[in-house]
């Protein structure tokens, strides 16, 4: 047994050798606690399915991206940038509900796509590795592009902090209190869409919106304060990747799969945890 | 001073005048019910007046301000119709939702510091609520929730305070409770009120005046003036306007009416 846990473990400081996992560690623990963060709020507002949302519409600027062969991010930051916008005005001003609004982008994304997608000539490798994600095979320069993006993200969550706890909390009170909550919603959205297209390479399409809700909807069971539950999500999010990365190299499972994996088994845990201390 | 000017304000929504042709003026430490029956226009009034509502005709005035242009929302405590949240695990405990209530007039990034917190808790230790600081507002009794929201309403001294319903949800005694806290507010801190309600008999406990609107204007005075106004006997009948009267003049026998 003995033995057995020491190979284990020998295994793991042998993975934190490799470049490619290095980087994946690194880009994974920084997105993973932008999404944890941001998912709360979107989570509470029950707009939490913007991130399903957008990740279509990512797919359509990717295939966009590759259509006209030039890198998906520059092109998906703002095609999902406008979108996520044209969600929170459809809302707003259309007086449609925010799942039916998210509804109608996200089938538009995904028509988009394999429109693209079938004038390119079908699917390729390329478009496959973004729908189910690639952390493993990520370069330096995607790392500090992460790493870069999450802070200022992370750095206008917290300038925004108070404003958006009080805009999720009753919206109609904080703009008596003077707070533009209409700003503060733009600014969350936009902040989504580009954690969402940020997200892509690690957890892939298909998969992002859980790295949104999971760890959100994990701490919730909780029962914390405001900040308490940020940081608790925080945590689930980073230990997810982490642990989703270093058993995608053991067991040799695609990494954006085992993270979800590992994000669920939490928040069983912590849903079996609320359930025997009653809160 | 005025803290509330309508003149001859007019609200049309979908085609159909909710606010009519609404004048009335609101003087400092005046205790303002405002009455009328489901879809009158009391919430539509109160969030004109709060700069929710923009579209309205005529002028408003807010502090001597038109509320879209408002700024020292520090001025004003509000507190919505709806209860708080139905979600028991939203994640804000009363402390936290208390200190929402200073961000009013502040600038981003918005900090609270340990004079903030020391405020947080001196209001919640006026409105007893000490005891519940650290629990999250969803698990709480209407009557707690309304006094958290109240706290959060009052921790930054507002000359104003704006109720829609407030003790819409809540049982008689809580109800009366709440009631009582907001007349010692406007009798010994001199905060002016403006309180949205249904029942037009309970108002003359706590009000020094009423406001019935009925989307147009029908009556504003004081409950002496309402008994023998012939606009309000025109509109309600002599017969009710006489329960009403007799009603309020039971309670002020009783030594809980003021302002007739």
């Amino acid at each position: 047994m003995i033995t057995k846990r020491r190979k284990e473990s020998r295994a793991v400081l042998e993975a934190l050798h490799y470049a490619f996992i290095q980087k994946a560690l690194l880009a994974g623990a920084f997105i993973s606690v932008l999404c944890a963060v941001l998912g709360v709020f979107l989570v509470l507002k029950k707009f939490s399915l913007i991130g399903d949302g957008l990740s279509h519409v990512t797919f359509f600027s990717i295939a966009l991206g590759l259509f006209f062969k030039t890198s998906p991010l520059y092109v998906s930051v703002p095609v999902v940038a406008v979108s996520s916008l044209g969600i929170l005005k459809l809302t707003e001003k259309g007086k449609v509900f925010g799942d039916t609004a998210i509804g109608i982008v996200s089938s538009l994304g995904i028509a988009g796509g394999i429109i693209i997608a079938s004038l390119s000539g079908g699917f390729n490798v390329d478009l496959m590795s973004y729908l189910f994600g690639s952390i493993l095979t990520i370069q330096w320069a995607e790392v500090a592009l992460s790493v870069a993006l999450s802070a200022l993200v992370i750095a206008l969550v917290i300038f925004y902090y108070h404003d958006l706890v009080a805009a999720t909390f009753d919206e109609e009170s904080a703009k008596v209190m003077g707070i533009n909550t209409g700003r503060v919603n733009k600014v969350l959205v936009l902040l989504t869409s580009l954690t969402v297209v940020l997200s892509m390479r690690i957890v892939g399409i298909m998969l992002v919106s859980s790295f949104l809700i999971i760890p959100a909807a994990s701490a919730l069971q909780l029962g914390l304060s405001f900040r308490s539950t940020i940081l608790a999500a925080a945590a689930f999010g980073f230990v997810s990747v982490i642990s989703g990365i270093f058993i995608s190299y053991a067991a040799d499972l695609p990494a954006g799969a085992a993270i979800v994996m590992v994000s669920f088994i939490l928040f069983c845990a912590a849903f079996g945890l609320r359930k025997v201390t009653g809160k | 001073m005025s803290v509330v000017d309508f003149k001859k304000v007019t609200y049309i929504a979908s085609g159909k005048a909710v606010l009519d042709n609404i004048s009335f003026t609101v003087s400092e430490g005046n205790f303002v019910g405002i009455v009328g029956q489901n879809g009158s226009g009391k919430t539509t009034l109160i969030k004109t007046l709060l700069g929710l509502f923009k579209q309205a005709s005529g002028e408003v005035k807010l502090f001597g301000v038109d509320p879209v242009r408002f700024k020292d929302w520090r001025k004003v405590g509000y507190i919505p119709q709806k209860v708080i949240t139905g979600d028991n695990r939203f994640p804000l405990t009363v402390s936290e939702a208390v200190g929402l209530g200073l961000l009013s007039g502040m600038k981003n990034p918005k900090t609270l510091n340990s004079a903030g917190r020391a405020k947080v808790l001196a209001t919640l230790k006026a409105l007893d609520i000490t005891e519940i600081a650290e629990k999250l507002v969803g698990r709480l009794s209407g009557g707690q929730q309304q006094r958290v929201m109240l706290a959060r309403a009052l921790v930054n001294d507002p000359e104003l305070l704006v109720l829609d319903e407030p003790t819409a949800a809540l049982d008689v005694s809580a109800g009366e409770a709440f009631m009582k806290l907001i007349r010692d507010l406007n009798e010994k801190r001199k905060v002016t009120v403006l309180l949205v309600t249904h029942d037009i008999a309970n108002i003359g406990k706590y009000a020094d005046k009423m406001l019935y609107i009925d989307n147009k204007m029908v009556f504003y005075g004081t409950f002496g003036d309402f008994c023998i106004s012939p606009d309000a006997a025109l509109y309600f009948g002599k017969y009710a306007q006489h329960i009403i009267c007799h009603r309020h003049d039971h309670e002020k026998a009783e030594g809980v009416t003021r302002g007739a």
